[in-house]
């Protein structure tokens, strides 16, 4: 099949034009360097090798002793272990990452590649490089490792922590429970009621422990996404919650809710808090309606709603709610941790969402949830 | 004393669970399982161990009468639940007793669960703390699971 007649004008311009190449040069690389092997002391560098490293090209010469003491060694050792390489077998690729040194005592990342030229014999003779910088690109790299690891390091923390208070808990639960089973007839009323109280204690103790172990165990965590269908998962925590729905006197409204790509447990998560929230904060005094429903809004994003008819929340705590450890009211009034919310918030940031909240004090709260669906 | 024993219900009157071994390293957790087990009025005998080696060294005891369950802690130090199950299946088999119930401190992480399913021997689950409850579990267990009501394979198949 014939070439392409532009092909052959960019290869004859290529070659005639040596605009072209100072172009490609300027606007793709970060230096070239051309080496004559039959004379190792002479390698010629661009002004742009040096100005990379922020040295003055003028008070350079065109020797590679040059850049020897601005590489970093042991980057050094590969890169000259490749050349080997390359120059016995062109298959070998020069193709290496080395650190130099910039005058500013910074580190500078360069992808560097290069290509012999080689004689009738195959013998190399030159070599020609060309430098790519991406310290930009490294950087972010690494923080995002170690971002990764301090994470991963504060969930084990975390969990090891939650795991360990735990147990004395449970075991001072054990305790409280045979104490009430074998000696409640000989304690006064006094002593009985003391007792109970530490029981509650304990118990809010150990509900507060098993939060912050699914809380920690969601931080960074790498999620797989699936098809998720919300109704379904919504229905099956309405049966779970039968029992408080009754006893707060709250009627569901469950309106069809679409399917998303998304972690399922999270979902469960989410959508469970969101409604236990709900039922908590009802008002005793009346029946309650909750409103689920959901769409798929312009932008491709699931939007899930749930609408309560409880006593609400003024704007001054719109932002606290969500903090972690932040409670509006005393546990004797209503039970929690002060961690639900935020582990929906943190649920939600991981699915790359947003969730807010509109309220009045006294008719109810509407919280929303937004999940971009770039997949579907 | 490598282990703690009590009886409390003599064989002549067929204890659901006759011989429960309780496998955790914390004192006080094995106080009140005594009091819960004793309580329950479904235990013979019970052997109380604070480490998974002391429990090891009596299973590979010849003259040691049959073990109906052992319920197992998996947090201890030195040789953990884990390290139990897998010294002791490869030692001595499945048969070492008829179930062992893992006691897991929380349900919250399930690779705990997933590990130790990997041991046919281990029949149950059960969350701290220990309640009447799960003892019930095991003696229905074993109930369903009698080696007397077992039907006896057949030599064709």
């Amino acid at each position: 099949m014939a070439e392409h007649y532009l092909k052959t004008e960019l290869d004859h311009q290529m070659s005639t034009n040596p605009e072209m190449w100072s172009f490609v040069q300027q606007a793709s690389l970060d230096g070239v360097w051309y080496w004559d092997l039959e004379r190792p002391d002479q390698e010629w560098m661009s002004p742009e090798f040096w100005r990379l490293f922020g040295i003055d090209p003028e008070t350079k010469t065109h020797d590679p002793a040059e850049w020897q003491d601005i590489i970093n060694p042991d980057d050094l050792k590969i890169a000259l272990v490749n050349f080997e390489l390359h120059c016995a077998d062109p298959a070998h690729p020069y193709d290496q990452l080395v650190r130099y040194k910039h005058t500013d005592g910074s580190t500078i990342w360069v992808r560097c590649r290069g290509r012999a030229i080689r004689d009738d014999a195959g013998k190399a003779i030159r070599m020609f490089g060309v430098h790519n910088e991406i310290t930009a690109v490294r950087r972010r790299h690494e923080t995002g490792r170690e971002l990764d690891a301090a994470n991963s390091e504060l969930r084990d923390f975390a969990y090891a922590v939650s795991h360990d208070l735990k147990s004395p808990v449970n075991t001072v639960g054990m305790l409280l429970d045979e104490l009430q089973e074998s000696e409640s007839e000989r304690l006064s009323q006094d002593g009985l009621h003391l007792l109970s109280l530490a029981g509650e204690s304990i118990g809010r103790m150990q509900i507060l422990i098993d939060e912050l172990l699914r809380y920690t165990s969601i931080i960074g965590e790498v999620v797989e996404f699936v098809p998720v269908s919300l109704t379904e998962l919504a229905k099956g925590i309405l049966r779970e919650l039968e029992a408080e729905l009754g006893v707060a006197n709250v009627v569901v409204d469950l309106q069809p809710l679409p399917q998303v790509i998304a972690h399922k447990e999270q979902m469960r998560l989410l959508l469970s808090n969101l409604l236990t929230n709900a039922i908590k904060f009802s008002r005793p005094d009346c029946e309650n309606r909750i409103s689920i429903t959901g769409e798929i809004a312009g932008d491709n994003r699931v939007v899930i709603s749930i609408a309560d008819q409880g006593v609400g929340i003024g704007p001054e705590d719109f932002e606290k709610i969500f903090t972690i450890f932040t409670r509006l009211h005393r546990p004797e009034q209503i039970a929690g941790t002060g961690l639900g919310l935020a582990l929906c918030r943190r649920i939600v940031m991981n699915h790359g969402g947003s969730i807010t909240l509109t309220s009045d004090p006294g008719v109810g709260s509407c919280f929303t949830v937004g999940l971009p669906q770039s997949q579907t | 004393m490598t282990y703690e024993m009590h009886r409390f219900i003599p064989d002549d009157d067929k204890p659901a669970i006759r011989n429960l071994l309780v496998v955790d390293d914390n004192k006080v957790d094995q106080l009140i399982y005594r009091r819960i087990i004793k309580r329950s009025g479904l235990v013979g005998q019970v052997l109380q161990f604070l480490s998974a080696e002391e429990a090891l060294v009596y299973l590979r005891r010849s003259d040691r009468t049959l073990v109906d369950a052992i319920l197992l802690d998996i947090n201890m130090p030195r040789m953990d639940g884990f390290e139990f199950l897998a010294a002791a299946t490869e030692e001595l088999g499945d048969s070492f007793t008829r179930m062992l119930i893992v006691m897991l401190t929380t349900s919250l992480d399930p690779s705990d669960e997933e590990r130790a399913s990997q041991f046919s021997v281990v029949k149950e689950y059960l969350n701290k703390p220990l309640l009447q409850k799960h003892l019930l579990l095991i003696a229905e267990y074993l109930a369903r699971n009698s080696p007397i009501a077992a039907p006896v394979a057949s030599p064709q198949c």
